[in-house]
This record gives C-alpha cells, sequence and structure tokens, in this order.
C-alpha cells in the first residue's frame, strides 16, 4: 500500500456497472513526511475519503475489488482502503 | 522498484507459467477444463519490473481510525525499501505486518495478491505484507563483487 492525499474525485456517468455507487477519487501519492511522492493515480473509495484526507491506497486488483465493491472480480486497480490519522515513527 | 530489472514472463490468470506446465495447459484445453473464453480473460504475455531483493526497514506505524473492516486488528507499518548494500531504494510504503516486527528492524515482505495470503481464511485487502524478521543477511563477495555492507 501507499500512503497518498485525496485532490479530488471524477464523475463518470458511463462507467463498468461494477462500479455504481462508488467513488473515483484522485490520490496523489505523498512521502511520511507530506512530501509529494509521483503522480496522481485514480482509486475506488472504500471508505468515504473526503478531499484533503490522507489516506491509505492498496495498489492490486483483489484488494481493490473486495474492498470497495464487496466481492472479487470488478475491473479495479487501486482503492483507497483507510483514513490516516496519524503516521507515528514511535512503533 | 527504480532499481529493478525488466522480467518477461508468462502469466495465467496471475500465475507465473513456464514451458513446463505446457503439457498440463494443453491438456486442460483439450478436457475442456479451460475454456478459450477463459484463456481470453486470463493470459497475458506480460513484462514486470522485479525488485531484485525485497528488504526494508520498518519506519513507524500508521494510525487509522477508519479503515475497511478487513484491516480491523491488523497493524499498518510505514516501511523503506531496501537493496542488497541496504541503502533506501523507491519510495516508503505501507505494509501489513503478519509477524510482529517493530520500528528500525529489517524485515522481508511480499507483494502483489500473495500479499493476502498470511492472513488466510481472513480476506485481508493487502499489497505489501511482512513476513519475516531479518536476523542476518549474507552475501558472498565472490558473486557480488564488493564486500556487503552489513547494518543488521
Amino acid at each position: 500500500m501507499i500512503l497518498g492525499r485525496v485532490v479530488g474525485n471524477v464523475v463518470a456517468t458511463q462507467k463498468d456497472p461494477r462500479y455504481e455507487g462508488g467513488r473515483i477519487m484522485v490520490v496523489r501519492p505523498i512521502n511520511p513526511d507530506g512530501s509529494d511522492a509521483g503522480d496522481e493515480l485514480l482509486a475506488l473509495d472504500a471508505v468515504d475519503s473526503g478531499v484533503g484526507d490522507t489516506v491509505v491506497v492498496v495498489r492490486e486488483g483483489w484488494s481493490a475489488s473486495t474492498t470497495s465493491t464487496g466481492s472479487p472480480g470488478a475491473a479495479i486497480d487501486s482503492a483507497i482502503i483507510g483514513v490516516v490519522d496519524t503516521v507515528d515513527d514511535n512503533a | 522498484m527504480e532499481n529493478g530489472k525488466w522480467k518477461m514472463e508468462f502469466r495465467i490468470r496471475s500465475f507465473q507459467t513456464s514451458i513446463f506446465h505446457l503439457p498440463f495447459i494443453i491438456s486442460h484445453f483439450l478436457t475442456g477444463l479451460y475454456t478459450p473464453a477463459q484463456a481470453g480473460s486470463g493470459w497475458r504475455l506480460c513484462y514486470r519490473k522485479v525488485s531484485p531483493m525485497q528488504l526494508a526497514r520498518v519506519l513507524g506505524t500508521v494510525v487509522a481510525t477508519v479503515k475497511s473492516e478487513s484491516l480491523e486488528g491488523r497493524k499498518l507499518l510505514v516501511i523503506q525499501p531496501l537493496d542488497g548494500s541496504f541503502e533506501q531504494k523507491g519510495q516508503p510504503l505501507v505494509a501489513i505486518d503478519s509477524v510482529g516486527a517493530g520500528k528500525g528492524e529489517i524485515v522481508f515482505w511480499c507483494r502483489g495478491r500473495e500479499a493476502s495470503f498470511p492472513f488466510l481464511p481472513s480476506e485481508v485487502p493487502s499489497d505489501c505484507t511482512i513476513v519475516g524478521i531479518v536476523d542476518s543477511v549474507f552475501l558472498d563477495s565472490r558473486f557480488t563483487g564488493s564486500n556487503p555492507k552489513s547494518t543488521i
């Protein structure tokens, strides 16, 4: 998984039926210190995140599909599976 | 993954396949166990960037109250992937812990669909799971070309 910040969302009327009811968010990968770490990606939202939230994004098809749509087999690459409160370096 | 090598591999439904599997594939075709429709959706010849070493150092924990139900009770750690000489490689990742690792430890991790296997039969969404705590790494300098720098 990677850390990311939600910077927006995508509205698509014509889409795969498996996505119905889901929200497609634009996520910018970040490092633990908050700096940017690469290009934005699209992820289906499984946890009701909002713009500005720091989130955990899983980048694997089966995990993304089961968490965001409830069953495997949807054509999805990544999903938001958690909203981060803090990144603590005193593990 | 920046330092990874490009590797070509043949995959059927995410399982890596080799020439040795060919008789099984053909026999499955002949007996109808594996239909062309499945093949069309599942076969692919792909180039994948493979990481030469799946070591990482644990940097800290991620605290997330709102998370997917299937992540309840799982520990999320931030890890920094390392190369063979324990230099930082690539961007930090968030990993689920399956072995009880802590901050500062060198760990062995796996990626992809297989990353959720340690938690079976629970279906945990993960593409990066810590599967071992490294005690030591031995690299023979005759093959690596330089003396390894052990930081453990």
